[in-house]
């Protein structure tokens, strides 16, 4: 895409102060969100969820389902926005692209053998080119965990290039796996490392897992947009996934993208939240922020 | 990391880059209560453990930097309101602190500390009235360290002679202490608890902007 990077030097990511960066991400958990504020951060996390379902048992009427719950989050309480993606495998892409038709909502697809990654370049195109030709507009890619590890920054810059480049037009989400990657000098390393070789979104769980996406991780990779930022002037998105399961630590997340990269990051085209569970918390808090009581999940869809 | 590891061949003049850390997702204040303060119109001396007024009737005010308003009223000593505090000082020291055993000294520096830990949220929230720094500041540092202070040299004072030994340890005698006006209680503890603690007595003089 034009770039004249062509690798990564690994000595130019900054270390990173385990310590300070925790005691950082505890200071934005105690910031006063109320009133109106709290209800346009509900909303605004409602309309940066990417909507997933990424199981081996999904079949078509779990992604029309899924598809019809972005569309109508909660039709007994207008006023919800909906969500920013359905997030599906690629071959649910053809179904989720016409389940959603007419609406805004863009379809993204994990691809490159997710989410263990271990396949040939080869598979990983083509497995990106299908995706891509069955309708989706974003790409969520893994990374090789194993061959960043090993110190192969330059096989992992090369791959996510090529991947980018199979993309066309579809943006790029480059998923690190940081909970395979160790230590939060890792992560501030992938990220750059990720933007350098073309990600659009630097993501950072496949939700396959454990731990997924933390404050302090999801905190070293906003640092890693603003020092790009800073340093070029592009902007890069980033999507914390998995493990925000509720909406007090969804408007965590605000207060640190709002902290850490401003207000121009504070919207669906920049940052997102790969979630499915968050989507009925969000829902519940609303209509409770509304109505002054909390209702029964029973009214709520289950997915 | 350094500017220059990422600048690629279209890159913008960095100096123009801003960030918008105002707009959107406005917090709503959470302010420390001051309405349990209850602080007198005007504070006197202490010397020889009670209230006395300065000899030469001398007031300033003292105000809070966020509301401009005055707090209270403090006395002005003079070199005569000083001189008494020094004998009285010498007397307690001669004649009660310095004899008193090291065990005994101990119990009333535990004392000061518990009573600082007691009335901590008071003592934080007038430090932030007075000095005008975050309450986080005074609540989580000033405040509860002034107190560890005292604790830790309450614990000191009767093993001064297994820290060293073979060295004989003995007081010296009145202290005179000044004390800075960034951190006004913490820096009066830091002086305050390991003289008292090894059987000196002390005169202390608090900065005048904040006391």
């Amino acid at each position: 895409m034009g770039t004249t990077i062509k690798s990564y030097n690994p000595a130019l990511s900054p270390t990173i102060d385990q310590v300070g960066v925790e005691e950082r991400c505890a200071r934005f958990q105690t910031r006063s969100i109320k009133d109106e504020t709290k209800i346009a951060g509900l909303k605004l996390a409602m309309s940066m969820i990417d909507l997933t379902t990424l199981e081996g048992k999904d079949s078509v009427g779990k992604v029309q389902q899924m598809c019809y719950k972005a569309m109508h989050p909660h039709d007994a309480f207008p006023g919800i926005p909906q969500v920013a993606a359905v997030c599906v495998y690629p071959t649910m892409v053809k179904v989720a692209r016409k389940a959603l038709a007419g609406s805004k909502i863009h379809v993204a697809s994990v691809a490159t053998a997710f989410p263990s990654g271990l396949a040939p370049l080869k598979v990983k195109l083509d497995d990106t080119r299908f995706a891509v030709e069955e309708g989706a507009d974003e790409i969520d890619m893994v990374i090789s965990r194993g061959k960043f590890l090993s110190g192969e920054f330059n096989f992992v810059f090369d791959e996510i290039a090529a991947i980018k480049e199979a993309c066309g037009k579809a943006h790029l989400k480059v998923i690190l796996e940081t909970g395979e990657l160790s230590t939060l000098d890792n992560v501030r390393k992938a990220s750059d490392l990720a933007i350098l070789a073309g990600a659009d979104f630097i993501k950072t769980s496949t939700g396959k897992i454990q731990p997924a996406a933390t404050m302090p991780v999801t905190l070293v990779m906003l640092e890693a947009i603003r020092d790009y930022y800073y340093a070029t002037g592009k902007m890069i998105g980033m999507k914390p996934a998995g493990g925000i399961a509720n909406s007090k630590l969804a408007l965590h997340y605000l207060v640190m993208v709002k902290e850490t990269l401003g207000a121009d990051w504070l919207h669906p085209d920049w940052f997102r939240f790969g979630a499915s569970k968050l989507t009925n918390d969000i829902i519940m808090q609303l209509v409770k922020q509304e109505t002054g009581v909390y209702q029964s999940l029973n009214y709520f869809s289950n997915d | 990391m350094s500017k220059k590891s990422h600048k690629s061949s279209k890159s913008a003049d960095a100096s123009e880059l801003s960030l918008d850390f105002i707009s959107k997702l406005a917090y709503a204040p959470a302010p420390e209560s001051t309405g349990h303060i209850r602080l007198q119109k005007q504070y006197e001396l202490f010397i020889n453990g009670e209230w006395v007024k300065p000899v030469k009737g001398g007031y300033f005010e003292t105000f809070s930097p966020s509301t401009e308003q005055s707090l209270a009223r403090v006395a002005e000593a003079t070199q005569e309101d000083v001189d008494k505090a020094v004998k009285a000082a010498r007397n307690a020291y001669e004649n009660v602190w310095s004899k008193m055993p090291a065990k005994e000294r101990g119990k009333y520096i535990y004392r000061i500390a518990r009573l600082i830990q007691e009335r901590a949220r008071e003592f934080a929230v007038i430090e932030t009235m007075d000095g005008g720094k975050s309450i986080r500041e005074s609540r989580d540092i000033d405040v509860p360290l002034a107190a560890n202070h005292f604790f830790y040299y309450a614990g000191w004072a009767d093993k001064l002679e297994y820290a060293f030994p073979g060295r004989e340890v003995k007081s010296i005698g009145v202290a005179g202490q000044i004390i800075p006006w960034n951190f006004p209680l913490l820096m009066a503890a830091w002086k305050i608890a390991p003289a008292l603690a090894t059987g000196n007595t002390v005169v202390l003089k608090p900065a005048e902007l904040l006391r």
